[in-house]
C-alpha cells in the first residue's frame, strides 16, 4: 500500500512529470493552430505525445469528431495509469474526479434513452472511460425506459442519487432533475474527497479543484440568471452552497439579482472588463467562462513549482491534459470548418 | 379587336349586350376584388418583411453561438448535448378563407422545456445558442403563415388581374365591337328596306297616274311587310 509523503509520491512525480513534459508547449499549440488544414493538423499532430492514438485510426477514417475520441482516449489513459499509482488515500479523489466523465456519459445513455435513440448513435458520443466504469450502457440503453434503466444502477454511486430524483422526473417527465442531482452529487463528492485529504494534499487539492468548483458554480449561478431567468428559488437548489472561495452567499447574491459583475470582480480581480464579461448580449459568458478557465490552467501550472510530494501534481497534469484536449478541439474544428485564425484563437486557453 | 362571329340579328344583340351586361358587371366585381387582394396583400407582406428580418437576424446569431459552441465543444459534444432536446413544439394547421383565397392558420402548442440539460458539461456559449433557437422557434409558425398567406395572395392577385385584364382589353371591348356591328347591320338593313319602300311608292304613284279610269281607287292593296321579292 502506498503511503502519502515524500515516499508515496516519489514514484508518482517522476512518472508525472514525464507524462507532463510530454504535453504540448506553447510553441507547439502556435504551430499547430498555424497548420492550413485539418490534413495537415493531423499530421502534426502524430508527431507529438498523440500520435500513437491517431496512428489506430486509417487516415481516411480520420475524421473529425474521430479525432477528438482518439485525443481523449489517451486522457483516459492517463486517468487510468495515474490513478493505479497515486497513494491509497489520495486515489478516490482521483476515482471520483475521473468520475466527471462517467457523469456524462450517463447523461448521455439517459437522454438516448427518452430520445429512443439507437445504442450505436449514442456509443459513439461516450467518452472512452474503458473498463473502470461502473455503468451498463448498453444494457441500460437496451432497458428504453428510465425507471428500469435507473435499477440497472443499483450496485454504483450514481444509483441513490438517481433515484432520489426519479420522483421529480416521473411528474415532470424531463430528464433535467436527474442531471442537475448527478452534477450536484458528482461537484458533493469531489469536495467531500478534497476535505478528507490530510495536510499538503488537502492544500494542494483545494487549490486546484477549489477553483474548479468556484468556476463552475459561479458560471451555474449567471447562466441559470442570465439565459434562462430561473427564480430565486431555483438558482439557489441548483447551484452549490459552499466553494473556495465563492461562498454561499455570492451565488445566493447572484440568484437574488445582485450585479455579478461586481461578485466576480470581487472574487477574481486580476479580471478586466468584468461588466461586458457578465453581458447576455455578444461573447461575454463564453469570454468570462475561457477566462476563468485560464485561471485553473494557471493554477496547475504553478503546482509543479516547490514541493513536489503532494496530490496536486497529478491532479494538475489530468486537468492541464484536459484542457489542452479542449484547445485541440478548438483546432480540429477550426481547421475542419475553415474558421480563420483571429476568429478561433481567442477560444483556446493556452496562449500561443 | 375580334369580333364575334356571329349572325346580326336582333335576338343576338340583346344576347350579346345582355353578355355584355354580364362582363361588365364581373369586370367591376374582380376589379374591387383585385384592389381588396393588393390592399391585403401589402398588408400581409409588410408583415412578413418584418417578422421575417427579425428571423433571420434572430437565426444569424443562433448559429454564430452553435458555431462557436461547436469549436469550443467539438462536434461530438454538441451532438452530445443536443440528445437532450426531444420535445419540440407541436403544430397545427387550420385554414380559413380570405376573398376566396385558403390561408393558413399555424398554431403551435407546447414548446421545449426551459431547461434540456443540466449545466454540467457544456459550455455557455450552447445556452447563447439554445436560448436563441428558442426564441427563434417560438417565431416560425406565425412567420410560415404570414409567407405562405403572401404566396397564396400573390397567386389570387395574379390570377384576378388576368380576369380582369381579360375582360377590360378582350372580352368587354369584344361585345362592344360585336354590338355596334350587329346594331350597325340593323341599321343598314332597316334603311334599305325604307329606300325600297321609298321606290315602291313611287312606282305605286306612276302607274296610278298612267291610268286615269282607275282613279280613286287603289291600283293595289298592299297589306303585311313589302319585301323586295314580292316587286321583283
Amino acid at each position: 500500500m502506498a503511503s502519502s509523503g515524500i515516499s508515496g509520491y516519489a514514484a508518482v512525480n517522476a512518472r508525472v512529470r514525464v507524462m507532463y513534459s510530454a504535453l504540448l508547449t506553447p510553441q507547439e499549440m502556435g504551430r499547430l493552430s498555424e497548420t492550413p488544414d485539418f490534413n495537415s493538423l493531423m499530421e502534426q499532430l502524430k508527431h507529438t505525445a498523440y500520435g500513437p492514438y491517431l496512428e489506430q485510426v486509417r487516415d481516411r477514417d480520420l475524421t473529425p469528431r474521430r479525432a477528438a475520441f482518439q485525443l481523449r482516449e489517451r486522457l483516459a489513459n492517463a486517468y487510468s495509469s495515474i490513478i493505479g499509482i497515486v497513494p491509497d488515500q489520495t486515489r478516490p479523489l482521483l476515482v471520483q474526479l475521473y468520475r466527471f466523465f462517467e457523469v456524462s456519459n450517463l447523461k448521455a445513455v439517459l437522454r438516448g434513452i427518452v430520445k429512443g435513440e439507437h445504442w450505436d448513435v449514442v456509443r459513439y458520443l461516450l467518452f472512452p472511460f474503458g473498463t473502470r466504469t461502473v455503468i451498463p450502457a448498453e444494457e441500460m440503453m437496451t432497458a428504453g425506459n428510465i425507471a428500469p434503466a435507473v435499477e440497472l444502477l443499483r450496485s454504483t454511486p450514481y444509483y441513490e442519487t438517481l433515484s432520489y430524483a426519479m420522483k421529480r422526473y416521473n411528474a415532470e417527465q424531463s430528464l433535467f432533475p436527474l442531471e442537475v442531482t448527478l452534477d450536484l452529487n458528482y461537484w458533493r463528492d469531489l469536495w467531500k474527497n478534497v476535505k478528507q485529504l490530510s495536510s499538503l494534499d488537502r492544500t494542494q487539492a483545494s487549490r486546484i479543484l477549489g477553483t474548479m468548483l468556484d468556476i463552475t458554480n459561479l458560471m451555474w449561478a449567471i447562466r441559470y440568471r442570465t439565459y434562462y431567468r430561473l427564480s430565486e428559488e431555483e438558482v439557489i437548489n441548483y447551484t452549490l452552497p459552499f466553494g473556495y472561495h465563492v461562498h454561499d452567499e455570492d451565488i445566493r447574491g447572484i440568484a437574488a439579482g445582485a450585479d455579478a459583475a461586481q461578485i466576480v470582480q470581487r472574487v477574481y480581480p486580476g479580471l478586466t472588463q468584468v461588466e461586458n464579461l457578465t453581458a447576455k448580449s455578444g461573447d461575454g459568458l463564453s469570454q468570462l467562462e475561457l477566462q476563468l478557465q485560464r485561471r485553473v490552467f494557471d493554477q496547475c501550472q504553478a503546482a509543479f513549482v516547490g514541493d513536489p510530494f503532494h496530490v496536486g501534481i497529478p491532479l494538475a497534469y489530468l486537468l492541464l491534459s484536459d484542457l489542452e484536449i479542449q484547445d485541440l478541439v478548438v483546432l480540429i474544428e477550426a481547421k475542419s470548418s475553415n474558421i480563420p485564425a483571429e476568429k478561433f484563437k481567442q477560444y483556446m486557453i493556452m496562449k500561443n | 379587336m375580334i369580333r364575334i362571329d356571329i349572325a346580326p340579328t336582333r335576338s343576338n344583340l340583346i344576347r350579346i349586350k345582355q353578355e355584355l351586361q354580364f362582363a361588365r358587371e364581373g369586370h367591376e366585381i374582380l376589379d374591387r376584388k383585385r384592389e381588396a387582394l393588393t390592399a391585403e396583400l401589402i398588408q400581409v407582406a409588410h408583415e412578413a418583411e418584418q417578422l421575417q428580418q427579425k428571423v433571420w437576424a434572430q437565426l444569424a446569431s443562433a448559429y454564430a453561438a452553435m458555431e462557436k459552441a461547436q469549436l469550443l465543444m467539438g462536434r461530438e459534444g454538441v451532438e452530445w448535448a443536443a440528445l437532450a432536446a426531444n420535445k419540440t413544439v407541436e403544430v397545427t394547421t387550420k385554414f380559413r378563407g380570405v376573398m376566396g383565397v385558403t390561408i393558413p392558420v399555424i398554431e403551435a402548442r407546447g414548446e421545449p422545456p426551459e431547461m434540456l440539460y443540466g449545466l454540467g458539461d457544456v459550455s455557455a456559449s450552447l445556452d447563447e445558442s439554445t436560448t436563441a433557437f428558442r426564441e427563434v422557434l417560438s417565431q416560425i409558425p406565425e412567420l410560415s403563415r404570414l409567407v405562405t398567406a403572401v404566396w397564396r395572395l400573390a397567386r389570387e392577385l395574379r390570377k384576378t388581374k388576368r380576369r380582369v385584364n381579360a375582360l377590360q382589353y378582350i372580352f368587354i371591348p369584344d361585345y362592344e365591337e360585336t354590338v355596334a356591328f350587329i346594331k350597325s347591320a340593323l341599321e343598314e338593313r332597316e334603311r334599305e328596306e325604307a329606300f325600297r319602300l321609298k321606290k315602291l311608292k313611287k312606282r305605286v304613284e306612276v302607274s296610278l297616274q298612267a291610268e286615269p279610269g282607275t282613279e280613286g281607287e287603289p291600283f293595289l292593296e298592299v297589306t303585311g311587310d313589302i319585301t323586295t321579292e314580292q316587286f321583283g
